[in-house]
């Protein structure tokens, strides 16, 4: 099973202004910083919060959808973002 | 959003309406751009007038200023070159270049912000969404026929084409709103500025000082009443006017032969020092329509200072008589001025004064009518979705930093910025870069691991102050970086020093990084240091109130010993402001000198007393009028060609002679 984490090379932070709470996030040395809103920095502080846990049912309990509703969707995310290199990816047991 | 703002006043140090709302509005607002156009030079008139004259500066960057991101403001000082009678299509061309200098500034759909009545011409020219601040009426001014007759013209064009017009007084508001309605946006001050405790200014004279803190203008002052007042003061008191002089040379003679001391412009952080130790602060204004128009910031830092107040029947002061505020009739002023300048009165406590805080609010409601959209700084502010604030941008940046330390092997200790502890950051306090102290052995690999993760200098050692001891970087992504090879104030030797503070090191947590920091102690020690390097008033005198004078007795014990061991007791003193009591030494008249920006020459002399060694002195006295080609190239905007720093080499000389010549400089 894959499990996801903030690979030591991503910098990010948080910032809770009039557009809602909003992520910033950015590759180290060079950047850029990526701006998630939204369920997105949503998705990113759950995983963040607790690397290989149970990310779907998380942002399901925080947004009161359905798991299987939103799985697909979610699970998208963190593969483009493993994609950019955001995250990494890992075999869980 | 993005602003253009014509200027009735040039950008200095000298903060008046505009700058105060400006930096308020770009700190509460990290999107916003802004380019501020100022009044044109005129060499033709300066050399007529026996002015040194000088082109205009162009555009250039702004200063960098705290909370502020870098680039996000810019300056454009344009050059008239012929009078208007004999080139009369000059506003038409001054116009276009206003709108190429917002299009070399990537703004393309700004406001328009005016407060020169010409910028009509630009409102005209791009058909940008404005608003008309009226901040004095130069209607009732007394001015040549041409000129008049051209105002009353630019500003009826202005009344029927803004969005919204702005007044800064209530005889303002009665005047033009009888041509439209007007928005009442009174002045205000820094109070917490003003109120902070300040030295006694080493230029004011002494015994005992009647004070005026103000520009020197023959439309407002009264020079014949200031004359009269100087005479009935001679043998107990001094006459004393703080402010930039626009006054005639036949009025500043007057004032010359009356024995008063014209002390000229002063940097903003320095005035609260001229304000507190005013025995008596004056406005010897004169009383007509043009003074009953303005609304005098001066009321404002006066009744903030607390100290006894004589005025004349001016706006404003009028309305606020009480029994620290006389008003008096021109017959009475001198002799009143006299009697309450004897009187040693206690300085008042704080009363309740409107902050620019508050009228930053006010503008941004007006930006937010004249956009048509919700105002910037206010709750329902509009960000875009990929605007990153600047405080985010700093975090990211002392990350990067840390990344690049570890990957590189290099010891460094994150100072200031979001490197201190919670419990020294002060409400309002805003990180506008990251500082890092790097162990001297290792500042050559670090320099270059920084230009190859896209950090670029814009600052050497050697030109960033009188201590060489910082350079400066920008990234595009985190904004500016300070590398500090030592720490100005610091006796012990860079190597020593650094070695002290890493033993004491704890870590901190920034975006995810474990940051390495000095002790909470040494934090304290070296923002009070940084202090000492900076005028009274700003972030880092609020800082010393919040870290050193609040501070219990076991904590400053603490400072203490590391100010002991790193042997920093004088620069540690000039932050504290208690550097009068030391015993006089090449040191303390170092420090001394660097809180006075405006004297470069005494800067210079003090650097090179306290120069170790002849080789030190002699490269030095070198360097004496060579131009910072790093600050040049940051005013500028780009690197200078050789022929810019050839004008700013001659302008550099120019200053140190007339600061030489205007301060009578006999040693």
């Amino acid at each position: 099973m894959t499990g996801r984490r903030v690979p030591p090379n991503i910098a990010w932070t948080s910032d809770d202004g009039p557009q809602g709470v909003r992520v910033f996030v950015a590759s180290l040395p060079t950047g850029p910083i990526a701006v998630l809103d939204g369920t997105a920095a949503l998705v990113w502080q759950e995983l963040a919060a607790a690397p290989d846990g149970p990310v779907v049912e998380r942002v399901a309990g925080a947004t009161g959808q359905p798991v299987d509703l939103i799985r697909a969707d979610v699970e998208a995310f963190l593969e483009d973002l493993t994609a950019r290199g955001m995250l990494l990816a890992h075999d869980r047991d | 959003m993005e602003l253009v703002v014509v200027s009735l006043e040039e950008w200095n140090e000298v903060w008046r309406r505009n700058q105060h709302l400006i930096v308020g509005l770009l700190q509460r607002d990290p999107g916003l751009r802004v380019l501020f156009v100022e009044p044109s030079t005129d060499p033709l008139h300066a050399a007529r007038t026996g002015v040194s004259p000088r082109p205009g500066r162009g555009l250039r960057r702004g200063p960098h200023l705290a909370g502020v991101a870098p680039d996000a403001l810019w300056l454009y000082e344009p050059t008239k070159l012929l009078p208007r009678r004999v080139d009369p299509d000059q506003d038409v061309r001054w116009a276009k270049a206003v709108a190429r200098a917002a299009r070399r500034s990537r703004l393309s759909e700004p406001l328009l912000w005016v407060n020169d009545p010409r910028g009509v011409e630009v409102l005209e020219h791009t058909g940008w969404p404005s608003l008309y601040d009226i901040t004095d009426d130069w209607l009732a001014a007394d001015r040549d026929q041409a000129t008049h007759d051209r105002l009353v013209r630019q500003e009826a064009r202005l009344m029927g084409q803004v969005r919204e017009v702005v007044v800064c007084s209530p005889a303002l508001q009665r005047t033009k709103s009888t041509v439209r309605p007007v928005t009442l946006l009174r002045n205000a001050v820094d109070v917490e500025a003003v109120r902070a405790p300040a030295a006694r200014p080493a230029d004011l004279p002494p015994g005992r000082v009647a004070v005026y803190v103000g520009t020197l203008h023959g439309d407002r002052l009264d020079v014949d009443l200031c004359v009269a007042t100087a005479r009935a003061l001679s043998g107990s008191a001094s006459l004393v006017l703080v402010g930039p002089n626009a006054l005639t040379t036949s009025q500043d003679a007057q004032l010359e032969a009356a024995g008063i001391t014209r002390l000229g412009a002063r940097d903003r952080r320095a005035v609260p020092g001229y304000l507190q130790h005013a025995d008596v602060l004056l406005v010897p204004h004169l009383v007509d329509d043009f003074t009953d128009s303005l609304d005098p910031i001066k009321l404002y830092e006066y009744r903030a200072a607390g100290r006894p107040v004589v005025s004349t029947p001016v706006s404003g002061f009028r309305e606020a008589a009480d029994d620290r505020v006389r008003v008096v009739p021109h017959e009475d002023f001198a002799s009143v001025v006299l009697e309450v300048a004897g009187d040693n009165q206690p300085t008042a406590p704080a009363r309740e004064v409107p902050t620019w805080a508050d009228r930053v609010t006010e503008m941004a409601r007006v930006l937010g009518r004249v956009s048509q959209r919700p105002a910037p700084g206010t709750p329902t502010a509009p960000e875009g979705p990929g605007t990153v604030p600047l405080d985010v941008r700093v975090q990211l940046g002392h990350a990067a930093v840390q990344w690049l330390a570890d990957t590189h092997g290099v010891d460094l200790l994150h100072i200031k910025g979001h490197g201190l502890h919670p419990s020294l950051v002060h409400p309002g306090r805003h990180p506008s870069d990251v500082d890092v102290l790097v162990r001297p052995d290792h500042l050559g690999t670090f320099l270059k691991a920084c230009r190859g993760a896209g950090f670029r200098s814009t600052g050497r050692f050697a030109t960033s102050s009188a201590f060489e001891h910082s350079a400066t970087l920008v990234h595009e992504e985190f904004g500016y970086l300070d590398v500090h090879r030592l720490y100005p104030g610091i006796g012990l030797a860079p190597e020593q020093a650094f070695e002290r503070l890493w033993a004491g090191r704890g870590h901190t947590t920034i975006a995810g990084q474990e940051c390495p920091v000095p002790e909470v102690a040494a934090q304290v020690a070296i923002l009070v240091l940084h202090a000492g390097r900076n005028i009274n008033g700003g972030q880092a005198t609020r800082d010393v109130h919040h870290t050193w004078h609040a501070a219990d007795a076991e904590s400053r014990e603490a400072v203490r010993m590391v100010v002991d061991d790193l042997d920093a007791g004088v620069a540690f003193a000039a932050g504290t402001g208690e550097l009068d009591s030391l015993p006089s030494s090449p040191e303390r008249d170092l420090w001394r000198a660097v809180t006075r920006p405006t004297h470069r020459v005494e800067e210079w002399r003090a650097r090179i007393a306290a120069a170790p060694g002849l080789l030190a002195r002699a490269r030095l006295i070198a360097r004496m009028t060579l131009v910072n080609t790093d600050h040049l190239a940051s005013q500028l905007g780009h690197r200078p060609s050789r022929r810019e720093v050839a004008i700013a080499f001659v302008d550099r000389i120019q200053r140190a002679v007339h600061e030489l010549t205007s301060r009578g400089d006999r040693r």
